[in-house]
């Protein structure tokens, strides 16, 4: 019996040791542990890496906005009751209270708002603030000044121009995903890709180099460089932000287009807002009040005699008229459908193409219009960029309203009205980009507002279906385009419809529009857009006679006033002239375009522009807040 | 005299062994330490890689912060509050005022400041008076 327990123990003793463990293995395996047992230090971790997003450029490579690190602060206020902070030297603790103005001294917090945080024990992770001031992170992060502070790393996206550029950047919601203008159209590229590492830590959650299993580092977003101008947009918006208190407009929306690339040089949409704070715009606004709609891509309306140019210009290029033809200004002649009035003027009984353009005659440009047919203005119009997308890189693009007559022949009214603008709705881009055409001898270029798309190796990743083209595509013959910039020259000349338009030192080619509104279906009587589309210079006017060629068409210039009120103010010569002629004078200077008209030295005394400045320079003074910079003192106190 | 010399053989074949076996221990031995100091080294590298690292993450991530506040600082809005605040008025050189020159020194053509200029210098020209000792240029 002995000899048995003797032979039996060290089997039993072995079933026990290696028993127990398979039991665990068992009960683990099948998940059979009622939740209670301890878990063991976790040595391994996996950690997303996440990637910074790409920043946006202007023309010249400033950046318009970047991810920027800062510290987010988070108070843990029972952390901050328990522990016992001291400053060097001393031997007493420092109160909370001490406490929590130190931490709103380091953040600009008010102090009263901070203490109330510190009395709310029940919330332990209590945003403060996000900053990117090292000398507060010193502070925050200094376990003799205070403490209960969280402190994580995160990136913020800094507008550096604040609502400039609003329309064009857009802005990113609290995913870090872009919600309008480039942000969003290149979210994907400007997002970058997630990375992972995944290894060993140590007991104190430090990672273990040697120990690493795996490292995908993230890969940054991609940056956008784009064809605006910081300086180009400045002048825009400044003189239609100007040009909108003065004039009591509603709105009012601006473009610039390069003549010879078709690249987009400023994009300026009021109302406007704070890329900052897109999420708290409300979403019930009436479209006109509505400051999140892009007004030059993403809102159609009709353009009025802006149009008259694009039909006077089809015209002649089909050779069905010259711009010396001559019309009867008689509204009542017969072979004509009901056609649209000229407001009370009183034209001589005939009138040639040229001043029907310069005076801005809708009877001529109707019969015009009407003689065409529908058929070859429509061909032209489709030519010209109307009635489809320009393919700018800019999210809700409108494609404005043209019906094809192949299809459905236009009725008797828009037959006759399409000529002056009226029955078709265009956006602002398409104008531009039809004037385009015609200040590039005929080749229209699709406007493009994104140059290059670099991703982190430096290499350019942005669409071919998105490059412009830079051959483009002809419209109408080199001599019509010079002949109708001709004919516009008129509209700022004396006599024209937009002498204030003129622009001293340029020869501008441009045209009016005074639109009016539909409200409820019908004409509103006395509301108005007002737009003028310019050329500057003309392309038609030698700098010196000795020149073998006219100085070369550099920009387009559209600018739209929309009025809710009856003005004085709502003509387009009155209203959006002016302003385009302060746009013109700052793009002509920004993008240092030698004057095609030297001679005509302007008067030497101080013109709108300086009274311009002047009046900047004022309303920033005026603006200024009271110095709000930290207090220097205080924080060497507590470095 | 033939036992022992076998005798003596064998000995000397245990002695060799011995030796040869020692000769391993130690170099193993001496390998180990080696191995021990390479991988102390290491350690203190990796230590020194990862503070490194880190350095360079925060000096890059301030270099942004600062590179940050220095564009914000440089905006319009910016330059024209500190301008405002020291009572500064700027304008822009008008067109006159600026005179283009190209790469090969030669004038942009068509600039307002030379046609003023030539107008001024051909008035002063045919002026039946001597040119006064007033600078042309306003």
């Amino acid at each position: 019996m002995n000899s048995a327990w003797r032979f039996w123990l060290p089997f039993f003793g072995l079933f026990l040791f290696a028993g127990c463990p398979a039991v665990r293995v068992v009960r683990t395996h099948l998940n059979l542990d009622d939740g209670t047992r301890v878990e063991a230090p976790r040595y391994d971790y996996e950690k997303i890496l996440h990637p910074v997003r790409g920043g946006v450029y202007d023309c010249r490579g400033k950046p318009l906005v970047k991810a920027t690190p800062t510290w987010e602060y988070r108070l843990d206020p029972v952390a901050l009751r328990e522990a016992k902070v001291r400053a060097k030297g001393q031997k007493e603790p420092r109160s909370p209270k001490a406490i929590a103005m130190t931490i709103a001294g380091a953040l600009h917090l008010n102090p009263s708002n901070v203490c109330a945080m510190c009395e709310n024990l029940g919330n332990r992770y209590q945003f403060l603030g996000v900053s990117d001031d090292a000398r507060a992170h010193r502070i925050l992060t200094n376990t003799h000044a205070v403490a209960g502070i969280i402190v994580r790393d995160s990136y913020e996206r800094r507008y550096f121009e604040g609502r400039r550029f609003a329309h064009v950047l857009g802005s990113v919601n609290a995913e870090n995903d872009g919600s309008a203008g480039v942000e969003q159209r290149f979210n994907r590229d400007l997002r970058g890709l997630p990375g992972v590492e995944r290894g060993k830590q140590d007991g104190r959650r430090r990672a273990l180099l040697d120990k690493q299993v795996e490292l995908t580092p993230a890969v940054p977003g991609a940056n956008i460089y784009l064809t605006v101008d910081r300086r180009v947009q400045e002048e825009a918006e400044t003189a239609l932000a100007d040009g909108i208190a003065t004039y009591g407009a509603a709105a009012g929306w601006c473009v610039i287009l390069d003549v010879r690339t078709g690249e987009v040089l400023a994009l300026a949409s009021h109302p406007d807002f704070d890329p900052l704070e897109y999420g708290k715009i409300p979403t019930d606004l009436p479209i006109v009040s509505d400051p999140r709609v892009n007004r030059v891509t993403s809102f159609t309306y009709e353009p009025g005699s802006v149009m008259k140019v694009i039909t006077a210009a089809s015209a002649i290029d089909a050779r069905f008229v010259t711009p010396d033809s001559i019309y009867s200004t008689d509204r009542h002649e017969d072979g004509y459908y009901k056609l649209p009035g000229d407001g009370g003027h009183v034209w001589d009984p005939t009138i040639t193409v040229r001043h029907a353009i310069v005076h801005s005659s809708n009877i001529v440009i109707g019969k015009l219009g009407y003689a065409f047919g529908p058929l070859r203005l429509y061909a032209y119009m489709r030519k010209f960029g109307f009635g489809q997308k320009t393919g700018i890189e800019l999210p809700g693009e409108e494609v404005g309203i043209l019906r094809d007559p192949n299809v459905r022949m236009w009725d008797k009214a828009t037959w006759s009205r399409a000529a002056i603008g009226q029955g078709v709705s265009v956006t602002a881009l398409q104008m531009a980009s039809a004037y385009q055409a015609i200040a590039n001898d005929g080749v229209r270029i699709s406007p493009r507002i994104v140059r290059k798309v670099e991703n982190a190796s430096g290499e350019d990743i942005l669409d071919p279906s998105l490059r412009a083209d830079p051959e483009g595509v002809r419209v109408i013959r080199p001599e019509t385009a010079r002949q109708v910039r001709e004919m516009m020259l008129g509209v700022t000349a004396k006599g024209g419809t937009a002498l204030r338009a003129r622009v001293p030192g340029y020869s501008v080619a441009g045209k009016t529009g005074t639109a009016q509104k539909v409200k409820n279906g019908k004409y509103a009587p006395g509301l108005y857009r007002a737009t003028f589309c310019g050329i500057v210079p003309s392309g038609v006017v030698k700098a010196d006679p000795a020149d073998a060629a006219p100085a070369e068409a550099r920009v387009v210039i559209l600018v739209s006033l929309d009025f809710e009120e009856k003005t004085r103010y709502h003509q387009g010569g009155n209203s959006a002239g002016p302003i385009f002629r302060r746009i013109a004078l700052g793009t002509m200077r920004c993008l240092e375009v030698a004057p095609d008209r030297p001679d005509e030295v302007s008067d030497l005394e101080d013109d709108d522009f300086d009274k311009l400045m002047l009046l900047r320079t004022k309303k920033a003074a005026e603006a200024d807040p009271e110095w709000d910079g930290e207090d220097e003192e205080w924080l060497k106190s507590h470095r | 005299m033939r036992q022992n010399r076998k005798v003596s053989r064998r000995r000397s074949v245990i002695g060799m062994h011995v030796m040869h076996i020692g000769a391993v221990v130690v170099t193993l031995g001496v390998m180990v330490v080696l191995n021990t100091l390479a991988e102390s080294s290491c350690g203190q590298l990796m230590t020194s890689i990862g503070q490194k690292d880190r350095t360079l993450t925060a000096r890059q991530a301030e270099f942004e912060r600062v590179s940050a506040r220095w564009e914000a600082t440089k905006s319009t809005d910016n330059l024209n509050r500190a301008l405002g605040r020291r009572g500064l008025e700027m304008n822009y050189a008008k067109a006159h005022q600026i005179i283009h020159v190209e790469k090969n020194g030669t004038l942009r053509p068509g600039q307002q400041s030379v046609a003023l200029a030539r107008q001024r210098f051909d008035r002063l020209a045919t002026a039946s008076v001597a040119p006064s000792r007033r600078p042309i240029v306003r």
